[in-house]
C-alpha cells in the first residue's frame, strides 16, 4: 500500500493509521448487530409496500368506498333533507304584524310598511315560473306605481328572514328616484 | 519475482471473492433470502470499521452499517454485473455516511471501540514513542487512538474516505476510485494531501 511519493513522515502516518485496524467492538456486539439487522429487515419487508401496491390499495379503497358513499348520500337526501327543510319553513316566528294574503300585485301592502316593521307570511306562496319574464325580473322600478316587483323572488330566497327583505325593499323604495330604472 | 507471485495470488483471491459474491447475489435475486445472510457475514466487519472511522461513533456506525445492508437488500433486484457487489455496497454505505455527517455536522461525539493491544504489531515506531512519552505501551496506544481519531475528523469527508479505505480497510487506489467514482490519480492526490494534514495534526505527539 506504500506509494512511491510517500516521504518517511508519511510512512510513519501510514504505520500509525494501520493501528486502527486493531480496534474491536465489545464481545456481544455482533450478536446484537445481527439481531437488530434481522428485525429491521423483517420490518421493512412487512411494512413497506411498493409504489404499485400502494396505488392498488388506494384504488381498492375507492372502489369499496363508492357504494357506501352513494348510500350515505341517498339516506341523507331521503331523511335528513326534508327534515332540514321543515325546520327552515317553521323557522320564522309569528310576527307582531301578520300580513294575510299578501299579493304580489298589491303595491299598497308593501309601500305601507315602515322600515323595521316585522312581517311574517302566514303561508309562503310559491314563486310562479312562467315562460314570460315576471314583472320586474330585471329588478326594475316602475316610475308611477313605485312597485317593487322583485319582492317575490327575494321573498322566495329569504323565506327565513323576511324582516331583512322588508327593510331592504322599503329602503330601496324610498331612496331611488321615481324615474330611475335599474337593470342588473 | 516473489512479489509478482504474491500480487497474482491476491488478485486471484479477489476474483474468487467477487465470483462468490455474484453467486450469492443471483441466489437472492432468485428469491433465496438466506443467501443475503452470507453477504452480510462476509462484509459486516469491514463495512462497520469503515463506518466507525468515518463517523467516530460506534452506535451511529452500527446503525449506518445496518442501513446500508437494508438498502442493498431492498434494491438488490436492480444490481447489475457491471460492478462488484462490495463496490456497490460500499458506495451505498458511504453515501449514507456522508449525508449523516452533513446532517449532524454540529453534533459530533466520539465513542470508541476497544483497542486490541495484542493485535497491535510491535513496531520500532511504537517503541520509540513509548520511550519518548515515558509511559507504558497500553497507555500510549489509548492516547494514540484518541489523537488519531481527532486528526482523522479534522479531514474533509473526501480526504477522510480516501485515508480510511486505503490505510485502514486496505483497498487499492483502483478499488477506491471505483467506489468513490473518481480516477486513481485523484485518489493518490487526496491520500497525499490527507497524510500531510494528519502529520500536521499529530506533530506534537510524534516529535
Amino acid at each position: 500500500m506504500k506509494s512511491p511519493n510517500d516521504s518517511p513522515d508519511q510512512d510513519r502516518i501510514s504505520e500509525l493509521l494501520k493501528l486502527k485496524r486493531c480496534e474491536r467492538p465489545d464481545p456481544g456486539f455482533w450478536q446484537r448487530f445481527d439481531h437488530d439487522l434481522q428485525r429491521r429487515l423483517i420490518q421493512q419487508a412487512v411494512i413497506r409496500p411498493t409504489v404499485g401496491e400502494r396505488l392498488w390499495l388506494v384504488y381498492r379503497g375507492l372502489v369499496h368506498a363508492a357504494p357506501v358513499t352513494a348510500c350515505a348520500m341517498i339516506i341523507t337526501g331521503l331523511f335528513i333533507g326534508p327534515a332540514f327543510q321543515t325546520v327552515r319553513q317553521d323557522g320564522p316566528t309569528p310576527a307582531h304584524v301578520a300580513v294575510e294574503g299578501l299579493s304580489e300585485t298589491d303595491p299598497a301592502a308593501v309601500s305601507g310598511l315602515e322600515a323595521g316593521d316585522q312581517i311574517a307570511l302566514a303561508a309562503p306562496e310559491p314563486v310562479a315560473v312562467t315562460s314570460e319574464p315576471a314583472p320586474g325580473a330585471e329588478l326594475g322600478f316602475d316610475s308611477d306605481s313605485r312597485e317593487i316587483p322583485a319582492r317575490l323572488e327575494m321573498r322566495a330566497v329569504y323565506r327565513g328572514n323576511f324582516t331583512f327583505v322588508s327593510e331592504t325593499l322599503d329602503n330601496l323604495a324610498s331612496s331611488v328616484p321615481a324615474s330611475a330604472v335599474i337593470n342588473y | 519475482m516473489v512479489e509478482s507471485a504474491a500480487s497474482t495470488s491476491a488478485a486471484d483471491i479477489v476474483i474468487a471473492e467477487e465470483d462468490s459474491d455474484l453467486a450469492c447475489v443471483e441466489r437472492v435475486q432468485a428469491g433465496d433470502v438466506a443467501a443475503f445472510d452470507q453477504l452480510v457475514r462476509r462484509y459486516r466487519e469491514r463495512l462497520y470499521s469503515v463506518m466507525y472511522n468515518m463517523v467516530g461513533n460506534r452506535e451511529d456506525a452500527a446503525d449506518l452499517t445496518q442501513d446500508a445492508f437494508i438498502r442493498a437488500f431492498r434494491s438488490i433486484r436492480r444490481f447489475r454485473r457491471n460492478a462488484s457487489f462490495y463496490t456497490w455496497l460500499y458506495r451505498i454505505a458511504l453515501n449514507r455516511a456522508t449525508s449523516h455527517l452533513r446532517r449532524h455536522r454540529a453534533r459530533q461525539f466520539f465513542s470508541l471501540d476497544n483497542f486490541d493491544e495484542e493485535a497491535a504489531p510491535a513496531s520500532e515506531l511504537l517503541g520509540r514513542l513509548v520511550a519518548r512519552h515515558k509511559t507504558d505501551r497500553a497507555t500510549l496506544l489509548r492516547e494514540l487512538q484518541e489523537k488519531l481519531n481527532e486528526a482523522i475528523h479534522k479531514l474533509s469527508v473526501k480526504h477522510r474516505t480516501a485515508v480510511i479505505l486505503h490505510e485502514i480497510d486496505g483497498r487499492s487506489h483502483a478499488e477506491i476510485a471505483r467506489i468513490t467514482g473518481t480516477t486513481e490519480g485523484t485518489v493518490r492526490s487526496r491520500l497525499h494531501y490527507a497524510k500531510q494534514q494528519l502529520q500536521v495534526s499529530l506533530q506534537g505527539f510524534l516529535d
